[in-house]
């Protein structure tokens, strides 16, 4: 009975003179990067319709119309999650904008990783650490990988204490790109001459996502003194059932690796 | 199916704050209204009547009117892929079955004769009927032009027929070719495809006769992936390009002193279900966008354009009827029968 009653509710609710109540689409932002080094980074968010407005936090809670009003460029100086919703009266509220900005971490040698699919094989060779990224383009910045295995063998050029490992993934699964199933992270250990593991995450995709950037951060429980990390990526092998194209291999993109 | 089929296809202009008459204001206590300036419209989702079960489509590509004032749908469901409404979205008539790649619909008016031409993104042809469907003639790939080895190279998307009889089909998701044809299916040339220079195209996804100034009739051809339109002389030479920022242009239609066209998506929210409809003026100037925003000119050029409101998916064709409603087909929305617009 409840459920009849919420579904007549929301039919209400999202009918207005006969006409459906229409959402508002959400704002575009642009920004140069998320990965913060000394300079502050501007966002610019645009959205032009009258009777609307964008409303955002940074604190990472949900927009909310009692939350500021963007009217110039936000600037970006530490971490910070940017939550961003267009609202306003006679429709309902676009869905949330989120942008996660993170410090640029520890200087970085060098990144070898395995060869990514073929569109990808002219990238820049520094694509994982140049510091720019986060966008949810796929077409932008990104390495995309097509195979079941890609291996990131990150170089530091000296020894560091080493706390975490972020990576900046994409998941867009409209476009078939999906978080690994399993991140397996090893250090060079030069006293045996061999990689040691430091952990690994399970990551299950069993129900549809946003379309959005995930920082997956790898911490080290007490730290280790490295040079050299390794991270292993497992990629979705055959896109599970509720996604149209089930049965597929998936595909796995990475744009970021930030060590701190 | 692999993830490039299943795919379609950002940067964003600062748009600058300008608020036209309306953009989606309200009338009657909270009705959105649609539209910009003398453009402005109420929109109806439900217009068609039609029972899904009975009278299925898949993706709604194209939509004309006829002579006699029937709305023609096409869709690439082989049940019914050419479903005929009259004005009230009452279904009046409905035929073809072998159209299983059904994209191009354009109407011609051939000696008083209402025919139909039809193109097939799967059977690479382009497929002309009467009104009826009776097949009146098939253009197969044109390997005339030497640019084809095979059929499947060529996916025509869009036709025009020129007052001479004279055909023009564009291969919008084959080689981006528009290849000219006399009234008989002879091959006459071909121009436009892809590669680098102004002349070339991508995605030439649809075309029509500009004819607002008679003295310079020209062809409008749609290069979509690039969010322009190209005009050309009848004989091919390109006159110059109408760049449309952030808008995935797809077929130009004109009515009266208006080009209206269905944006299937916006450049800066691609996959996203981010489409609107445009109206530019006889001079190229977008006067209205539908679902968007309206975009502010620096010289010649409008910044970029983008959906504000949710109210289309994909939308893929405007057809404009004899009292001025519109009608909005779209792809890939979900089997959605076309919305009518009415204006206010």
């Amino acid at each position: 009975m409840r459920a009849r009653f919420m579904v007549f509710f929301i039919f209400i609710y999202t009918m207005n003179n006969g006409q459906p109540v229409f959402q508002l689409a959400p704002p575009t932002l642009k920004y140069s990067t998320v990965f913060l080094t000394a300079s502050p980074v501007p966002v610019e968010m645009i959205f032009n319709q009258p009777g609307a407005a964008i409303h955002y936090t940074m604190n990472g809670k949900e927009s909310a119309t009692t939350d500021p009003i963007y009217h110039s460029p936000v600037l970006i100086r530490k971490k910070t999650i940017l939550k961003v919703k267009t609202m306003g009266k006679d429709f309902l509220s676009s869905e949330t904008v989120t942008v996660s900005f993170v410090p640029a971490g520890k200087a970085i040698k060098k990144i070898i990783y395995s060869p990514p699919h073929e569109s990808y094989a002219n990238s820049r060779p520094d694509i994982l650490n140049d510091d720019t990224g986060g966008s949810t383009n796929y077409r932008k910045n990104w390495l995309g990988f097509e195979r079941d295995t890609a291996q990131i063998d990150i170089e530091l050029g000296k020894k560091e204490t080493v706390r975490s490992v972020m990576l900046d993934l994409l998941q867009d699964e409209g476009s078939w790109i999906f978080l690994p199933t399993r991140i397996e992270m090893s250090y060079f250990d030069d006293r045996s001459n061999s990689w040691k593991p430091t952990g690994n995450r399970v990551l299950v995709a069993d129900k549809p996502s946003p379309k959005q950037t995930v920082q997956e951060e790898m911490k080290l429980p007490m730290g280790v003194q490295a040079d050299k990390l390794r991270l292993v990526l497992l990629s979705v092998k055959r896109i599970p059932d509720w996604h149209a194209g089930r049965g597929n291999h998936g595909w796995l993109f990475i744009d970021e690796i930030k060590v701190y | 199916m692999n993830r490039k089929q299943f795919l379609t296809q950002s940067s964003l202009a600062a748009a600058g704050i300008w608020c036209a008459p309306s953009l989606l204001t309200s009338l009657r206590g909270d009705e959105i209204i649609l539209g910009h300036n003398n453009k402005r419209y109420r929109i109806n989702t439900s217009w068609s009547t039609l029972d899904a079960a009975q009278y299925p489509v898949k993706d709604c590509h194209e939509m004309v009117q006829d002579k006699l004032g029937r709305i023609l749908l096409l869709t690439n469901e082989t049940k019914n892929n050419v479903i005929i409404y009259d004005k009230n979205g009452k279904l009046l008539d409905s035929w073809g079955h072998e159209y299983p790649g059904a994209h191009g619909l354009t109407l011609f008016n051939e000696n008083g004769e209402d025919v139909l031409f039809i193109c097939d993104n799967n059977r690479h042809q382009v497929i002309k009927t009467t009104i009826t469907g009776k097949v009146l003639l098939t253009l197969n790939y044109p390997k005339e032009t030497g640019e084809y080895t095979k059929e499947e190279e060529y996916i025509p998307t869009e036709t025009i027929i020129a007052p001479n009889g004279d055909i023009y089909v564009v291969d919008g998701y084959g080689k981006d070719f528009v290849i000219q044809y006399d009234l008989k299916g002879t091959y006459i040339r071909h121009f436009g495809g892809r590669g680098e220079g102004d002349k070339h195209i991508l995605n030439a996804h649809g075309i029509c006769i500009d004819n607002r100034d008679p003295g310079k009739p020209c062809l409008i051809v749609t290069s979509r992936v690039q969010n322009a339109f190209k005009r050309y002389n009848f004989d091919g030479t390109y006159i110059d390009t109408i760049p449309l920022p952030g808008a995935w242009v797809c077929r130009p239609v004109i009515k009266g002193n208006y080009l209206y066209v269905a944006v299937l998506q916006s450049n800066s929210r691609i996959d996203e279900k981010s489409g609107f409809v445009l109206i530019l003026d006889k001079n190229y100037r977008v006067v209205a966008n539908l679902g968007g925003n309206l975009p502010t000119y620096t010289g010649s050029t409008p910044q970029e354009m983008y959906q504000t409101v949710k109210v289309f998916q994909y939308p893929h064709d405007v057809c404009i009827d004899d009292e001025e409603n519109l009608y909005i087909a779209q792809w890939n929305s979900g089997h959605v029968y076309p919305y009518k617009l009415s204006p206010v």
